[in-house]
């Protein structure tokens, strides 16, 4: 920073100290509106909570007897002066519990960690971008590589669901193409050294190893952001918070990176960790990941069920069995949101299992990876008091009866849910045809995330009109037909279409808008794929992975 | 780094007066976690945590601690702060900051140019004095102010811009002389 710079910004420094007293004191006379997002607000409530904290703390502080700077000035006016605390007595112990440490020197860093009693861990997050609960993996470099594989030669796309969240846009592909999760750090190496080494055929079950026969191989990567320490390796956590409980009270804290086994107190002080004390810091990391997932109702063991508080409201885990719905979903009376994801490879779910949570008292909101349930979802017909469904299905022909079964049962379903009013349609089992039977309904939020549906499925919305908001993700093209589609859905107040591909046409977003005026319309241009690297045999070990630009219409 | 007669305290100083230094001390913390971008609530509790850590560290019947010592223990908090939020590019702007404050705001924190600034303040005239008031003391959005004034929102801009420069001379040359 240049000096006139710094001085320009020491100046508006002295001038909010110097004229700010009513700013500190409270809040502005002024209105101003409001421009934090709701995510912001929650920073704010969390910010507030942290002050009353601090508030307690200076009470507690100055009950002990220790001074707290400052204090008096934030007093408001008119209050009396509390008493004038009283300074410790020699001997007498210092409130050490509400003081953290900070050393001076390696050698008193390596002292203090000599004494620690126990370990506390405050957060475990992502060294990069990321938000806890998106399952996708994180790679070292602070980007998501989602990874798709095809096979020109064959013809055959493999498809891997993987624990790929369809309800994020950004997991989802254009078209069927496959979605391969890397579970490690996504390297490349560590891919190719697991394709060499099963020998089974590919499947899109998550838990089945994954090998592609093809004499030409694409990897496509795209950047992305999230990650899950709740899959794969829980020890691999990116990065980790902590403090150190020393065994006089006092608390140290550090930042611990697993990739290079440091242990930092700050930036002048690092240390790599032996063995002893990074096993315990992993124990203590795994157990608050676990304490921390279940608290947010995330479960991955089905046996965790029966450890949710009778209070949970909203669950997340597999595809549980019909006895572990009545004896482990069915005890917690305030549940009403709950997700589901991939089954697992054992048990696929059946009929009594959508008949169990059908009888769920509480449910509102319902989310499943239905893949092999569709045929079934009628069984979830005694869910009147459902708001929300949202339903994933990659591929029809998985779908056990098929794709016509499928169909069928979600036309039976919809109609007997008389409070439904968002539903979300995800992946390629869904099409057209699935649009016909929502005239019969009351759904005001419709949500298509990769789905089969065209220009043509959407004149069967004209005949809903409860319809208010519309979001389309990977739709194909913005074209006339489309438009015209669109312009008959007059209820509609937001629309938002994300293309499969490409940029959206300026024209055409402009027709749009003119033919639906009162609606909110955002148009988005594709998800960007790229391809990394193409070999025409499976690739080296430490095979590179040079930028490669597909030809035009790659990818369909 | 010099220390006024007030806090150049001793161990067994009266507690008022080791009060009177400590809010000192902590006002300079807070000053300079502004500069490094802290917000106002947060760089009152790292101040605070700074203060807190040095009491620990060289006692509660102690001085007043250096003012390097806490300034470093204030940068290395809110530092800790940017690093949980996931702020990775103000982490690495934080050391070019703290570079700028030590080029310009001296051994004392920059008190001495809070007093030339308050004399400059005590010069300017009475609607320049209450722009900056509204814009500094009741932070008032630029309408309102704009209102109060009778300007159009550009030309409150220019007003404050213009203010800031006059006082930035104005400090410049109190220093100086």
């Amino acid at each position: 920073m240049k000096r006139e710079g710094a001085e320009k910004r020491l100046l508006e420094v002295l001038l909010e100290e110097e004229l700010g007293g009513a700013r500190r004191r409270g809040a502005s006379a002024h209105e101003r509106p409001d421009p934090r997002p709701l995510r912001g607000r929650w920073l704010a409530a969390a910010v507030v909570l942290l002050g009353v904290g601090t508030v307690v703390a200076a009470f507690a502080l100055q009950g002990r007897g220790g001074a707290w700077p400052g204090a008096a000035e934030r007093r408001p006016a008119g209050q009396p002066q509390d008493p004038q605390p009283q300074d410790p007595q020699p001997g007498e112990p210092q409130p050490l519990e509400l003081v953290g440490v900070v050393p001076h020197s390696r050698e008193e860093f390596v002292d203090l960690l000599a004494g620690v009693r126990s370990i506390r861990v405050h957060s475990l997050r992502p060294q990069g971008r990321g938000t806890q609960d998106t399952l996708v993996t994180l790679a070292t470099d602070g980007t998501t590589r989602f990874w798709t594989l095809e096979s020109p030669a064959t013809g055959q796309r493999h498809t891997a669901y993987g624990q790929a969240d369809p309800w994020k846009a950004r997991n989802v592909a254009p078209d069927p193409l496959a979605v391969l999760e890397i579970r490690d750090s996504g390297e490349l190496a560590d891919w190719v050294r697991d394709l060499r080494s099963s020998p089974a055929a590919a499947s899109s079950d998550p838990d089945d190893p994954v090998v592609v026969r093809a004499d030409r191989w694409a990897v496509w990567t795209r950047a992305g952001e999230g990650f899950d320490y709740g899959t794969g390796d829980r020890a691999a956590v990116p990065c980790t918070e902590l403090a150190f409980e020393l065994a006089d009270g006092r608390l140290l804290g550090a930042v611990f990176d697993p990739a290079t086994r440091v242990l930092r107190c700050s930036d002048a002080l690092g240390l790599r960790v032996g063995e002893e004390l990074l096993q315990r810091i992993g124990t203590a990391a795994q157990a608050s990941e676990r304490n921390g997932r279940l608290a947010r109702g995330i479960v991955l063991d089905l046996d965790d069920l029966r450890l949710l508080p009778a209070a949970t409201r909203s669950v997340q885990c597999p595809w549980p069995t019909a006895e572990q719905v009545r004896t482990g979903l069915a005890r917690l009376p305030a549940l009403e949101r709950l997700s589901i994801g991939p089954h697992a490879k054992a048990a696929p779910p059946g009929r009594e299992v959508l008949a169990a949570l059908a009888g769920l008292p509480a449910l509102r909101s319902l989310e499943l990876c239905a893949d092999p349930a569709l045929p079934a979802l009628d069984a979830l017909a005694g869910l009147v008091q459902l708001e929300e469904l949202r339903l994933a299905a990659a591929e029809p022909q998985r779908a056990g009866g098929g794709a016509a079964a499928a169909q069928s049962a979600l036309a039976d379903l919809l109609p007997r849910l008389p409070r439904l009013r968002a539903l979300a349609l995800g992946g390629a089992a869904f099409g057209d045809a699935d649009l016909e039977v929502l005239p019969r309904t009351k759904v005001e939020r419709l949500q298509l995330v990769g789905t089969r549906a065209s220009a043509a499925g959407l004149r069967h919305l004209a005949a809903l009109p409860s319809l208010r908001e519309l979001d389309l993700d990977g739709w194909q093209a913005l074209d006339e037909v489309g438009c015209e589609a669109f312009g008959t859905l007059g209820g509609l107040r937001r629309l938002r279409i994300r293309l499969a591909r490409g940029q959206p046409d300026g024209d055409a977003v402009a027709r749009l808008r003119r033919r639906l005026p009162d609606c909110e319309i955002a148009v988005e241009q594709g998800p960007g794929w790229r391809a990394a690297a193409v070999w025409t045999a499976p690739p080296p070990v430490s095979a590179p992975l040079p930028v490669y630009l597909p030809p035009p219409g790659h990818g369909r | 780094m010099q220390l006024s007669a007030e806090e150049r305290l001793e161990p067994g100083t009266a507690p008022g007066a080791r009060d009177a230094a400590l809010a000192a001390a902590f006002r300079r913390v807070r000053r300079y976690l502004r500069f490094l971008g802290c917000e106002p609530a947060l760089a009152e509790d790292c101040a605070q945590e700074a203060l807190l850590a040095a009491i620990a560290h060289f006692g509660a019947q102690g001085g007043v601690p250096p003012l390097p010592w806490l300034l470093t223990a204030a940068r290395n908090g809110y530092r800790m702060h940017l690093r949980r939020q996931g702020r990775a590019r103000e982490v690495g702007g934080l050391d070019p900051l703290h570079a700028a404050w030590v080029e310009v705001a001296g051994a004392d924190a920059a008190d001495e140019r809070l007093a030339a600034l308050r004399c400059c303040l005590d010069e300017l005239p009475p609607r320049s004095r209450r722009a900056l008031e509204l814009r500094y003391g009741e932070d008032a959005p630029r309408a309102s102010i704009a209102r109060e004034l009778g300007l159009g929102a550009e030309g409150v801009k220019s007003l404050l811009a213009r203010l800031r420069a006059a006082l930035a001379v104005c400090v410049q040359r109190r220093i100086g002389s």
